[in-house]
């Protein structure tokens, strides 16, 4: 049988370069166990996409970094001259890509030796089109079945995806979410084609975050933004019109980014761009509260 | 000849000077306690740990700032792997990891040395694996404290989780304050296993009941600092011989840090840079002990307080004020707000607001 080919990918904007390199590094030695330990991925790349203002790196520098990496781990860099975001840059990275298989990841995510071969072992059951890795220090709080380990939807800051099924429903929706709540969307339009998604406890991977003295969960005001314009387009895109309006009203006495975000969804709607409406039936969407699944806790 | 100046020599002039003044006292007593710390280390430092301690300094390895600690008997390996991967992440990398294998079998020995060969290259340099075979749980802390490099060192567990800044905070908190033990916010969070060994799951959000500052008469009634908040500077160990109490089968860290705690002094790092996870369905040390043993230890490490004379550090008088209760304005502007919502409808919220705040606030609300 033939082994599938892997491609990972990341958007860079403005990281930490000593991150970077030791997220490859991490990557590199999680897929050296899986060889040894399975032996079931074919090659293997990482593609850096670059949104920065200025190139990250030099060619000479990401070929000191290729050859630290060894032969197991094709490393491509592709400078994007523009802010693409998260979606557009994963879309455009994916888009000329051979591989079966996509590693989606955010670029200072550390995977754990085993955990490629986890989240490999996972996307080969029947039907599965995603499999999500386990954050670390802080877990998402979402509830999934525990015995099945599918899940309502995906958070994409590391996922093993079906580059076939990621294609088919035309990969993320980079026109209507900049930053956050494209993994949402597209989660869902994976299960509307019928696909499966798979959380993996046993995958974890370190993806740097903070809580305040308090342990609360503290958002940056970009993050209070982005959070506030997604669910907005996910209430609009997911046919939930009493949701949406219900938001828009929250938000006109609400903070100076949920201000902004209804005026940029109200432009949007003035303008004729906001994404065709799916799910007409509500088979696939779930919002439960201001939330997008229930949650076992919030931070 | 002149005495060399050293902290073993001062303190001997010092006893001689209290004894010159009339040597009782508060004072001639605890600079007593200070001379026998000094010169009279415990035995079990002199035979087992000082000759690790002096093959130490002559090794020419690298001195990192921080060592880390950390004792496992491979029973737990999903967990560890957790705790390794958390490590690996730190923005300053200027750490030693000691791992110790403590009483392992063979299953556990061969999970160890699996776990540790499948880490990348660049977090396995800076690992020392040690194998202790006897001993409670206390002896391996000892054990990593004498094999210690690093200025200060501080004890992870094998089921701990540390954010990435975890040892830039304790680096940058030791340049202002050397010498002291350090002591950073550390949240609690309850975690439980899967069935089916199909993996780990946090289960509650993180409590924020160790996110605070030190509070020495607080801490001698009850332990509220989680061994992956603190760093200990390694000179008490290796200079005065201050060794964890390997009698203790518990709570060993608790009496290390008030003992520590006068001498060194503690510097608070007011950021929240660990998680302690509190396991609803798994062995811990909570389980591993009766109830009776925890008591018996408590006791005993409060029978050691009462015979330890204590110097209390400047700001003590604070302690003995009543504790304030929770900002009054707080929970009386939520009301207010509430109070508003319920009586005007919501597309008037704003103007309400604002006729609220021209209004004077609270004042006009009464």
């Amino acid at each position: 049988m033939e082994r599938p080919a892997l491609q990972a990918q990341s958007v860079l904007y403005q990281n930490d370069k000593r991150a970077l390199a030791r997220a490859a590094e991490y990557l590199a030695n999680a897929l050296r166990v899986e060889r040894e330990r399975a032996g079931l991925l074919g090659e293997a790349s990482l593609r850096w996409g670059d949104a920065s203002p200025e190139p990250l790196f030099t060619p000479e520098e990401i070929a000191a970094l290729a050859a630290r990496l060894g032969g197991e781990l094709k490393l491509e860099y592709r400078f994007f001259g523009r802010n693409t975001g998260s979606a557009l840059g994963h879309d455009l990275l994916a888009e000329d890509g051979a591989a079966e298989l996509l590693l989606v990841m955010n670029p200072d995510v550390l995977l754990a030796p085993r955990s490629l071969t986890a989240l490999h072992a996972a996307l080969r059951l029947p039907g599965t089109a995603l499999a999500e890795a386990r954050q670390l220090p802080l877990e998402h709080p979402k509830v999934y079945d525990e015995r099945s380990l599918e899940t309502p939807w995906s958070a994409t800051a590391c996922a093993l995806l079906r580059a076939g099924a990621f294609r088919e429903v035309g990969g993320f929706d980079s026109d209507s979410f900049f930053l956050y709540g494209d993994d949402v969307d597209l989660s869902w339009r994976l299960r509307l084609a019928g696909h499966i998604l798979r959380y993996c406890p046993d995958a974890p991977v370190c993806h740097p975050k903070h809580l305040d003295a308090k342990a609360r969960w503290e958002a940056t005001e970009a993050e209070r933004y982005y959070a506030a314009e997604s669910a907005l387009l996910l209430s609009w895109k997911w046919s939930r019109p009493k949701r949406l309006e219900r938001l828009l009203e929250l938000y006109a006495g609400g903070t100076p980014e949920q201000r902004a975000a209804a005026a940029a969804f109200e432009r949007r709607r003035a303008a004729g761009r906001l994404p065709d409406r799916l799910d007409a039936e509500h088979r696939v969407a779930s919002f439960v509260g201001w939330g997008c699944a229930a949650m076992r806790y919030s931070y | 000849m002149p005495e060399e100046k050293t902290l073993a020599g001062e303190l001997r002039r010092l006893a001689r000077n209290a004894e010159a003044l009339g040597g009782g006292g508060g004072l001639g007593d605890y600079i007593r306690y200070l001379n026998e710390l000094s010169e009279k280390p415990e035995r079990l430092f002199a035979e087992r740990y000082r000759p690790i301690v002096e093959a130490e300094a002559e090794s020419e390895g690298r001195r990192p700032f921080l060592s880390v600690i950390t004792r496992t008997q491979g029973r737990r390996p999903d967990r560890l792997r957790d705790m390794l991967l958390s490590l690996a992440a730190q923005t300053d990398e200027d750490f030693e990891l000691l791992l110790i294998g403590h009483r392992l079998d063979e299953p556990g020995r061969e999970e160890l040395l699996r776990c540790l060969e499948e880490l990348p290259r660049s977090l396995r340099e800076r690992i020392r694996f040690f194998e202790l075979a006897g001993g409670n749980r206390t002896a391996p802390l000892n054990l990593g404290f004498a094999h210690a490099r690093g200025a200060w060192a501080a004890v992870l567990d094998d089921d701990d989780l540390v954010f990435e800044d975890w040892v830039e905070r304790f680096h940058s908190a030791a340049g202002r304050a050397p010498g002291r033990i350090l002591h950073a916010w550390v949240a609690t969070q309850k975690w439980e296993l899967l069935p089916d060994g199909r993996g780990l799951r946090s289960a509650a959000a993180p409590g924020a009941e160790c996110c605070a500052p030190f509070h020495f008469a607080r801490q001698l009634n009850v332990n509220l600092c989680p061994l992956l908040g603190l760093a200990f500077p390694t000179v008490w160990f290796r200079e005065w011989g201050l060794i964890f109490d390997e009698s203790l089968s518990t709570t060993e860290d608790w009496d290390y840090l008030m003992r520590l705690a006068p001498l060194a002094g503690v510097t608070d790092v007011p950021y929240l840079t660990g998680l302690y996870r509190l396991w609803l369905n798994a062995d811990t040390s909570q389980a591993a002990h009766p109830k009776p043993e925890w008591e018996a230890n408590y006791e005993r490490i409060r029978e050691k307080f009462r015979r330890t004379p204590m110097l209390f550090p400047a700001g003590a008088e604070k302690w003995s004020r009543p504790e304030p209760g929770p900002p009054p304005l707080a929970p009386r502007r939520l009301r207010v707000k509430d109070r508003c919502r319920r009586f005007v409808p919501r597309p008037l919220w704003r103007a309400a607001r604002r006729l609220y705040r021209a209004l004077g606030g609270r004042k006009w609300l009464g």
